[in-house]
């Protein structure tokens, strides 16, 4: 099936698709890289955002932790003064903004008989009043909490896990705690500072890379202490946010998290592909910035979709460019197209178009030009061919109307001889011929094949014919009439053609025939009771060949109902198309089976028929000359 | 017509008069090992057994606990474990169980590494609940011969955590799944489970009563106990709405938590109620010989000091 578009339009079409193909590629490669590139320096930049907070953070929180080191130091000075200890845990809030309470907890039996000692101030959340306590009872076990317990067994600072501190002003909280010892370093006390870490959420929510990027600290323990939101998480932990959510790889930034790790992993954020960078504070705790892939890289995307816009007008202008210059280069092949069609219609003068450039469409119309040229020469030598051939083909239709003249048409009605001939030249004039004429009640025939065909073989003919005639007609005897007819062809026959001949004389009234054989195929006689045979001749050399040769005659007695049957060679050697000849044989199974055609008209009629029945049609390759004679 | 009129306000007002009130206390917190009770009060299955049942909480640093409630007269009925329950019993405390909420113990002790056995425990500081387990502490170390340094605490997770100890004691229902959410997983090598020691296997939560207020309000006490049996049943049907309801309990009493582990809590919770020997949950009471053998191997590790039978204690 061919394509109904236009050369140009093809080719437009094939550059449009190899430029779109190849800018494609480009644009995939550059926005793969330049996403990359992007990517990496959205990481580094939320990994520098979260080392600030996380130093501002720990500044704050190293400023808590060298006030409750510093309390530390001055208890053991004024371990006598219960006054001065309450004074400065009411000094240490009073003077730290960021402190909302802090305690000195004695350890048990401080003071001999009293089970709890632990002077506490506190800043009340309505009235910013800072306000001074015994803290520790039967019901607030202090030994047991967190903030007591744990640093006295890990002998070192700790921050507590965050809390809600229910009595304190429904305020989110942690505490810092500092181990006290003795000079025989028994624990004393357990010196505390509170932090409320509300402010840790407003700080974290205000980190915000981008719209839906998110910052979150979490506890030793995976709890979120600050969020934006941090309401809806509470006494959440990563991990179980991440087991709510479904979300698995969470989950492992909380592992690495809770672990102390510091990286980068990607992660499913409400089914956006998003990254989290994270790193350790120096007290256990640990924070997050999240930030969604898509908005990173949201004005790469649109700068490439700018990019691909672009580059589609760019390419339909290209196209349209492609497409009409294409088409006006190619518009003279339209012209040599109607031009080739014009002339294929025989109109050999049609005009070219007009072509100035000498590249391919130049040398497509010289080739033209040249083309047009050889066409009209090679018409106009036809031309000449054909009027030729017509004016030869007129001339031998002459030739042939000329031979067959010259051969006998009308056949004697007698009651003493039934003759008749016929000839077929295989092309328009051929090379056989035979003749016959009466003379003094004698019969004069020849049957013959010249060698050849065609013109030169017709005109062999005419001459042996003649020849024939003349010299028959002088009454001579046959080897005398073949021997003159050889010596006045074989004169100035330079040609070297020659002409096989059989002729003879009949005596009509006796039946005796004198006859001689000129090279040509024996002749059949069929006797009256109708058997046939070839007829015994001395053999002679074809006339033409040598003059002078000696031919020799003889002689036959015919009776009456007697029957002669001459014939060139184009009868047995007539062919089929596989090549098989009729023969001899046949020829003469038809002589005996033809033995009751009485005319001889008929007999001749037969035996072409014979032949061309035996051909079956295949063209006939050879003139056939049959003449019958009834005595 | 006057005197129906006056008749139905007087079967009104009787009715009114007889809806007992009766104060509830819970082992702990609210949290969603207490669905059932939630979900009775709000769907109204005590209002139609004709109570009027208050659910009260402890606090979680307080020391007091359900029992001296119901012993001082706080409460009518409190959640407590077998174990404490037979030594309060032991000790004199005329109490009662008229409930049993579940038949497997769901204590474990959970190693900050593998632990395969107590032994592997000995030496080591395992942190446990300030308040009770001291002589199921006991009764431990006296099995399987070793010497655990036990640290009382209110906060078994943060101290585990903050890796203060070796390992920590917990319930399967509860710290276990609050360690497992802080420490993004604990592998099972880490945890040694009671059920898996015959001796320890004691089933837990259970309803009490003191035996005066038993005799006294023997039909309120089975009302009550029908209504949370029904709630139970609901809430192992309709685990949302059981959590739903729970939350708001929880919030209501500031509770920090999250979803995530009152879920898995509560389906931790139901599935200790699932009874060994059919498979199915039900609420049935301790069989007398499971019982006598719990007495004796109290007795035998001097977790108590007298026998308690059981027709004077399961009722």
């Amino acid at each position: 099936m061919t394509s109904s578009k236009s050369f140009s339009k093809r080719l437009s079409m094939f550059v449009l698709l190899f430029t779109s193909l190849l800018f494609l590629i480009s644009i995939f490669i550059a926005a793969v890289s330049s996403h990359k590139l992007i990517a990496e320096e959205a990481t580094r930049s939320a990994t520098n955002m979260l080392d600030a907070v996380n130093n501002e953070v720990q500044r704050k929180l190293q400023d808590i932790e060298s006030s409750v080191r510093n309390l530390s130091w001055v208890i053991k000075d004024n371990l006598d003064d219960d006054q001065a200890l309450y004074h400065l845990t009411e000094r240490m809030v009073r003077e730290n903004a960021d402190i909302s309470g802090c305690a000195i907890a004695f350890r048990d039996g401080f003071h001999e008989g009293e089970h709890f000692f632990s002077p506490y101030s506190y800043r009340d959340a309505d009235t910013e009043a800072v306000l001074t306590m015994q803290l520790g009872n039967d019901s607030y076990d202090y030994f047991f909490m967190d903030w007591y317990l744990i640093p006295s067994l890990l002998k070192k600072p700790y921050w507590s896990e965050p809390y809600f501190d229910e009595g304190g002003g429904q305020q989110f909280m942690t505490t810092y705690s500092v181990p006290v010892y003795d000079a025989d370093d028994s624990l004393l006390a357990v010196v505390t500072a509170d932090l409320n870490i509300d402010w840790l959420s407003e700080t974290v929510s205000q980190i915000k890379p981008y719209g839906n990027s998110h910052m979150f600290l979490i506890g030793r323990n995976g709890q979120f202490l600050a969020l934006e939101n941090m309401d809806a998480l509470k006494g959440n932990s990563i991990y179980s946010a991440a087991l709510q959510m479904g979300n698995d790889e969470l989950a492992e930034i909380g592992r690495c998290m809770v672990h102390g790790e510091k990286g980068m992993k990607r992660f499913m954020d409400d089914g956006k592909l998003s990254f989290a960078v994270y790193g350790p504070l120096d007290n256990g705790w640990s924070s997050a910035i999240t930030c969604q892939y898509k908005e990173v890289l949201e004005r790469t995307s649109k700068m490439h979709l700018i990019l691909i816009l672009i580059a589609a007008i760019g390419l339909f202008i290209l196209f349209l460019l492609c497409y009409f210059t294409i088409r006006k280069l190619t518009s003279p092949l339209v012209e040599f197209s109607h031009a080739a069609k014009n002339i294929a219609q025989g109109n050999f003068n049609t005009r070219l178009p007009n072509y100035r450039y000498d590249d391919e469409i130049g040398k497509l119309r010289s080739s033209f030009e040249y083309m047009q040229k050889s066409l009209n020469e090679y018409i106009q030598e036809l031309k000449t061919t054909t009027s030729e051939k017509q004016r030869f083909e007129s001339e031998l239709n002459i030739a042939r109307s000329i031979q067959m003249h010259m051969v006998p048409h009308t056949f004697p009605k007698r009651d003493d001889l039934d003759i008749y001939a016929m000839m077929q030249p295989a092309r328009e004039v051929g090379g056989d011929l035979y003749d016959f004429f009466i003379k003094d009640g004698k019969l004069y025939f020849a049957v013959g094949d010249v060698s050849g065909k065609g013109v030169p073989a017709s005109m062999f003919m005419a001459i042996t014919r003649s020849a024939f005639r003349f010299i028959a007609g002088l009454g001579l005897p046959m080897d005398e009439v073949l021997s003159k007819i050889n010596d006045s062809v074989s004169d100035g026959n330079d040609s070297g053609m020659f002409v096989t001949m059989f002729t003879g004389c009949l005596d009509l009234a006796t039946g005796h025939v004198e006859y001689c054989n000129g090279g040509h195929n024996r002749i059949v006689v069929v006797t009256p009771d109708g058997s046939p045979s070839f007829l015994d001749e001395t053999p002679n050399l074809a006339i033409g060949l040598f003059e002078g040769f000696p031919f020799r005659k003889q002689q036959l007695e015919l009776a009456r109902g007697s029957r002669l049957v001459l014939y060139t060679d184009g009868v047995t050697e007539a062919e089929t198309a596989e090549k098989s000849q009729y023969g001899d044989a046949a020829l003469l199974d038809w002589a005996g089976k033809a033995a009751g055609i009485t005319s001889a008209r008929d007999a001749a009629e037969d035996l072409m028929a014979s032949v061309r029945t035996f051909t079956g049609g295949n063209e006939q390759n050879d003139d056939i000359t049959i003449m019958i004679i009834n005595f | 017509m006057k005197l129906r009129v006056l008749f139905t306000a007087l079967v009104l007002h009787t009715a009114l008069a007889s809806a007992q009130k009766l104060t509830f206390v819970p082992q702990w917190t609210p949290q969603s090992q207490f669905a059932g009770f939630y979900v009775a009060k709000e769907k109204g299955f005590y209002s139609d057994e004709g109570i009027d049942v208050v659910i009260r909480h402890v606090t979680a640093n307080s020391n007091e606990t359900p029992m001296d409630i119901l012993l001082s007269g706080g409460a009518q009925i409190v959640g407590q474990q077998l174990f404490q329950s037979i030594q309060h019993r032991s000790g004199g405390d005329r109490i009662v169980n008229v409930m049993q909420l579940t038949h497997k113990n769901g204590l474990c002790c959970v190693g900050r590494g593998p632990v395969a056995s107590f032994k592997d425990l000995d030496g080591k500081r395992v942190c446990k609940w300030l308040i009770g387990y001291a002589e199921i502490c006991e009764m431990l170390e006296k099995m399987e011969n070793v010497n655990i340094d036990w640290q009382p605490c209110f906060s078994l997770v943060n101290l585990y955590v903050s890796g203060a100890v070796d390992a920590s004691l917990c319930y399967s229902y509860s710290e276990l799944l609050q360690l497992d959410l802080a420490m993004g997983g604990i592998p099972e090598e880490n945890i040694i489970r009671f059920s898996d020691y015959p001796t320890l296997n004691i089933p837990e939560d259970g309803l009490y009563v003191t035996e005066q207020y038993y005799k006294a309000n023997r039909e309120t006490v089975e009302k009550f106990v029908r209504a949370s049996r029904r709630g139970w049943d609901y809430a192992r049907e309709h685990i949302d709405e059981a959590l739903e309801i729970s939350w708001k309990y929880m919030m209501e009493n500031n509770i920090v938590t999250n979803h995530t582990q009152e879920r898995r809590m509560l389906e931790e919770y139901l599935s200790l109620q699932v009874n060994p020997r059919t498979g199915k949950p039900d609420y049935a009471p301790v069989s007398q010989e499971g019982f006598k053998a719990i007495v004796a191997g109290m007795l035998d590790k001097g977790a108590i000091q007298n026998s308690v039978e059981y027709k004077d204690f399961v009722k």
